[in-house]
């Protein structure tokens, strides 16, 4: 039997699609068999990031509706043999999923007697969608960016989650710039914990890599060499339950200063 | 609210008086107590409150008698009391101290295993202890006194019905905080007090403190 995450966060934009993708990616190199279902029905955009876009004939309203078999719905992946995708509908509207709230959760139990990993895009906490896709998860991984209004927002769905009794919630701190930590000018990972005070999974840098990345349908997660792309590895073996070490702010810095001596020699 | 309006509504030992300082409109008056209801309607709802009326200036009874006749419109009121106030204490019993004895055993305690998030809310018509945090975005509103073993960085509303009520916190930071209707916003300048802190209500202002070195005695 294989685990259901739920993806969220309190605000949109955040990086929660981004997240989903690459763990996912990151957990099937580790060798996991895991569907990726996009449930932010409306604004699919997990396909496009994986670049399987023009490979998706039915999404997940068709098999609610019982146009297709699910089998028919799910897609392989190109480069990562053990990922696959559920497409979320792009005509309906998000209302539909609150009434085939009961078939939704069927579809995930299946989908957990077959996968080892089943993680749900879903939309951000406060809009509708976001309690059909935590109702069935057994874990949730929360993705903010160190910013006192997104923060907030995350804490909201923090609440909502712990109220639907989904006691295991991780923290996925995105976009983070450890410059501006630096200077004073972002909250850094000890003010956001302090406040959420749930369990880190990962911090993944700022990283224009990630941008170019998506353009290509490309997950950075395969990437050895870019910051989101390290990042991305270790927060997938860390859900796993690997003890995974985190990079402290010093070895980044170092890692900056290296790069600024370089720039001065060049 | 301020300290130069002429009659408020304070937290008194589980009942809330009206304390008039000057005369005043019964319209001015009547709408006060309005909008008090209404943005405390969570915290009353489904109780009745003892409502008391003390004058600190001269008022005729005539006044008094329409007063009443008005405020009983309000649901909320259960009874009035006038005659048999003690008019030497200004309304509120001042804490001298806080070494002087709080008692918590005057109204029910709710204890709160988990912390407050963002958007989550509490209201209880006696004590609250927290073993937790409060986090920002959150709101308590108590009747009696407010005890965060943990972070308060929400907003709090205590002693609602007793204005001799504490606000204590490991962590000291609300966004907002009031006692027994006195408000005290959050400022810069309380900064540097964070660990330990104690806030009770004393001379018409909230008071501040570090807890360090205090005798804290519950009940008899
Ligand atoms: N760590 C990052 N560095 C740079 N850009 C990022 C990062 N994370 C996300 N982005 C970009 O931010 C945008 C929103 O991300 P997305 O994952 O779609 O958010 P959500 O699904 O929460 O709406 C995308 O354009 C994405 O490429
Ligand atoms: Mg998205």
């Amino acid at each position: 039997m294989g685990k259901c995450i739920v993806v969220t966060s309190g605000k949109g934009g955040v990086g929660k699609t981004t997240t989903s993708a690459n763990l996912g990616g990151g957990l099937a190199s580790l060798g996991k068999s895991v569907l990726l279902a996009d449930v932010d029905i409306g604004l699919r955009n997990l396909d496009i990031i994986l670049g399987l876009e023009k490979r998706i004939v039915y999404d997940v309203m068709d098999v609610m509706e019982g146009r297709c078999k699910i089998q028919q719905a799910i897609v392989k992946d190109k480069r990562i043999s053990s990922l696959y995708l559920l497409a979320a509908s792009q005509i309906h509207d998000k209302s539909d999923l609150a009434e085939l709230i009961d078939r939704f959760g069927e579809i995930i139990k299946g989908l957990k007697n077959q996968f080892d990993y089943v993680i749900l895009d879903s939309p951000a906490g406060i809009e509708q969608g976001f309690m059909a896709a935590s109702n069935f998860a057994d874990e949730a991984i929360v993705v903010t960016t160190p910013e006192v209004t997104a923060v907030r927002d995350a804490d909201r769905v923090i609440g909502l989650l712990e109220a639907k009794g989904i006691k295991d919630h991780y923290l996925v701190l995105n976009r983070y710039r450890y410059a501006m930590v630096k200077s004073g000018n972002m909250l850094d990972v000890e003010d956001v914990l302090h406040i959420l005070g749930i369990q880190l999974l990962g911090i993944v840098p700022e990283d224009p890599e990630i941008i170019t990345f998506a353009n290509k349908g490309e997950l950075i997660v395969t990437s050895d060499i870019t910051n989101a792309g390290k990042a991305f590895q270790r927060i997938s073996r860390r859900l796993m339950g690997e003890k995974v070490d985190f990079p402290s702010f010093e070895e980044e810095k170092g890692l900056l200063k290296k790069i600024k001596d370089f720039l001065r020699l060049g | 609210m301020d300290k130069n309006r002429r009659f408020r509504l304070v937290g008194s030992k589980g009942a809330l008086r009206l304390v008039i300082e000057q005369r005043s409109s019964l319209s001015d008056i009547i709408n006060y107590v309005k909008i008090f209801f209404e943005s405390n309607k969570r915290f009353f709802e489904g109780t009745k409150v003892v409502f008391e009326i003390q004058p600190l200036c001269d008022l005729e009874t005539s006044f008094i008698e329409q007063l009443k006749l008005k405020l009983a419109k309000f649901e909320e009121i259960e009874s009035f009391k006038f005659e048999d106030l003690d008019l030497t204490d200004k309304g509120v019993k001042n804490v001298e101290s806080i070494d002087d004895k709080i008692c918590f055993d005057k109204m029910p305690t709710k204890y709160i295993y988990k912390s407050l998030r963002s958007g989550q809310k509490v209201d209880f018509k006696g004590n609250v202890i927290i073993l937790g945090d409060v986090n920002p975005g959150s709101k308590i509103s108590a009747g009696g006194s407010v005890i965060v073993l943990g972070s308060l960085k929400g907003v709090v509303q205590a002693g609602i019905l007793d204005a001799s009520s504490i606000v204590f916190a490991l962590d000291f930071d609300p966004v907002q905080l009031q006692i027994g209707g006195f408000f005290e916003l959050s400022t810069d300048d309380s900064k540097d007090l964070n660990d330990n802190v104690v806030a009770y209500y004393k001379d018409n202002k909230i008071n501040i403190e570090s807890w360090k070195g205090r005798k804290f005695l519950i009940g008899e």
